[in-house]
């Protein structure tokens, strides 16, 4: 294989351009089909992903990479990488990596940001505000609800 | 935050599957899809293996007495008074003053006769005199109880020599009575004992004179003199050990494996103290 070919360049929403290895790259399985059907050349568009998100995206994929036999970083380390990863991520950010990790299919990154949203968001308003859901009970409805699960709301 | 509306449905049922059973049941009166999501059998199984247990305490005379009345499941008017609580998986099992059983989860706000299939209840219908003792299982596949056993001559519970006391378990796979031996040699102290499960794994044990059992952990109580019906160990520190009486409430502070200095007395007529880890668990109506 040449050294060429195991390279690729993904390509932003924005029309940014990274050129990464490719066993970093297939660790989405969007990217991984893409490259099986070879309905692609070289250059892969991710139409849903900015530049900007994207380039968080392979700072995750290049840490997760196992490429010529150098991943050799314990999982402890690992942990504390992808928790340092997340930690100072806004809101935006995150919800932005959720979206990337679920186009890109990349599992264990879906996980590693949902489980971030649930850790950071502590309170049930926090809650109401990000899942932007309208509320369709009548308040006599509601209130029942909230009759039934009185005893969660009692701290 | 209008880019929340964009969030694929099992994409925000990933991040709700990871917060705790009573942070959902709180969500549950956003609207009526969320309700239903997350009422749903397929969430509570995602839920099962990816939220964080966290122990909650409901101590009805304390502070949620109101809720500890049971709806009556034939009736939606009347309440009736719980005489003792077991849990299992987030599932209440309750004794009523009545003399009924009913299978509860605060968390989804249901209450049922019966319970979920994979669920077992032993019970034991005790009768003195003349000695009746009948060991049933509930078997949720007739929705019926099975007979285990009749005892007419003797007393499960003092079956081994009056004067060694010991733990009573029932394996519900072989079922099969098992015992298990006490720590402390003198039988005294175990005859007003309170049994508690502290996040759904460890036994503890209190006796009133002032001992108490907690396997890998042991400790002594030096005030409580009345009987103990409950206790449990503080969620925020561990250290602090809050013991229901009769008549009192007081909480202690547990050295190493002793326990002692400060501890404050609370008036109250508590009956009933459970510490338990809300689930999602289902209940089959």
């Amino acid at each position: 294989m040449s050294k060429s070919e195991k390279k690729i360049v993904l390509k932003s929403l924005d029309n940014e351009a990274f050129e990464v290895e490719k066993a970093v790259a297939l660790q989405s399985q969007t990217i991984w089909v893409m490259c099986e059907d070879k309905c692609v050349g070289n250059e892969i568009p991710l139409e849903n992903v900015t530049g900007q998100i994207l380039a968080k995206v392979i700072d995750y994929c290049k840490k997760h990479a196992v490429v010529d036999g150098d991943g050799d970083e314990s999982s402890e380390e690992l942990k504390n990488w992808d928790t340092e990863f997340t930690k100072n991520m806004d809101q935006s950010t995150l919800f932005n990596m959720i979206l990337a990790a679920n186009y890109l299919n990349i599992k264990s990154l879906l996980n590693l940001t949902c489980q971030a949203v649930a850790d950071k968001t502590k309170t049930i308003d926090e809650f109401h505000t990000f899942l932007n859901i309208e509320n369709n009970f009548t308040p006599e409805e509601e209130a029942q609800i909230c009759q039934e699960n009185l005893w969660a709301f009692d701290d | 935050m209008e880019y929340w509306r964009s969030l694929p449905v099992d994409v925000a049922e990933e991040i709700l599957s990871r917060i705790p059973a009573k942070t959902v049941a709180r969500l549950r009166s956003t609207s009526k899809q969320w309700n239903a999501l997350l009422k749903s059998e397929s969430f509570a199984k995602i839920h099962s293996d990816k939220a964080l247990k966290e122990e909650s305490l409901i101590a009805p005379s304390l502070k949620v007495e109101p809720q500890f009345y049971l709806k009556d499941p034939f009736s939606s008017s009347s309440q009736v008074y719980i005489c003792n609580v077991f849990h299992c998986d987030g599932l209440l099992l309750c004794t009523t003053e009545d003399n009924r059983l009913v299978v509860w989860n605060p968390c989804l706000g249901e209450t049922t006769k019966s319970s979920c299939k994979q669920y077992i209840i032993l019970r034991v219908d005790r009768q003195d005199i003349p000695i009746k003792n009948e060991y049933e299982i509930y078997d949720f596949t007739s929705n019926s109880w099975r007979v285990l056993g009749v005892a007419t001559d003797w007393f499960l519970a003092l079956y081994r020599t009056p004067h060694a006391w010991f733990l009573l378990s029932f394996d519900f796979s072989t079922e099969r009575f098992q015992s298990m031996s006490l720590p402390l040699p003198h039988p005294f102290p175990y005859v007003n004992a309170a049994l508690s499960v502290v996040g759904e794994e460890q036994i503890c044990l209190l006796c009133t004179d002032s001992k108490v059992w907690v396997p890998n952990s042991t400790g002594s109580v030096e005030h409580s003199k009345s009987l103990a019906v409950g206790f449990y160990r503080d969620k925020k520190d561990n250290n602090i050990l809050h013991i229901l009486c009769k008549d009192k409430y007081t909480n202690t502070h547990i050295k190493g494996d002793n326990i002692g200095g400060d501890s404050t007395s609370i008036s109250s007529s508590c009956s009933v103290l459970l510490n338990y880890v809300p689930s999602l668990a289902q209940i089959q109506q």
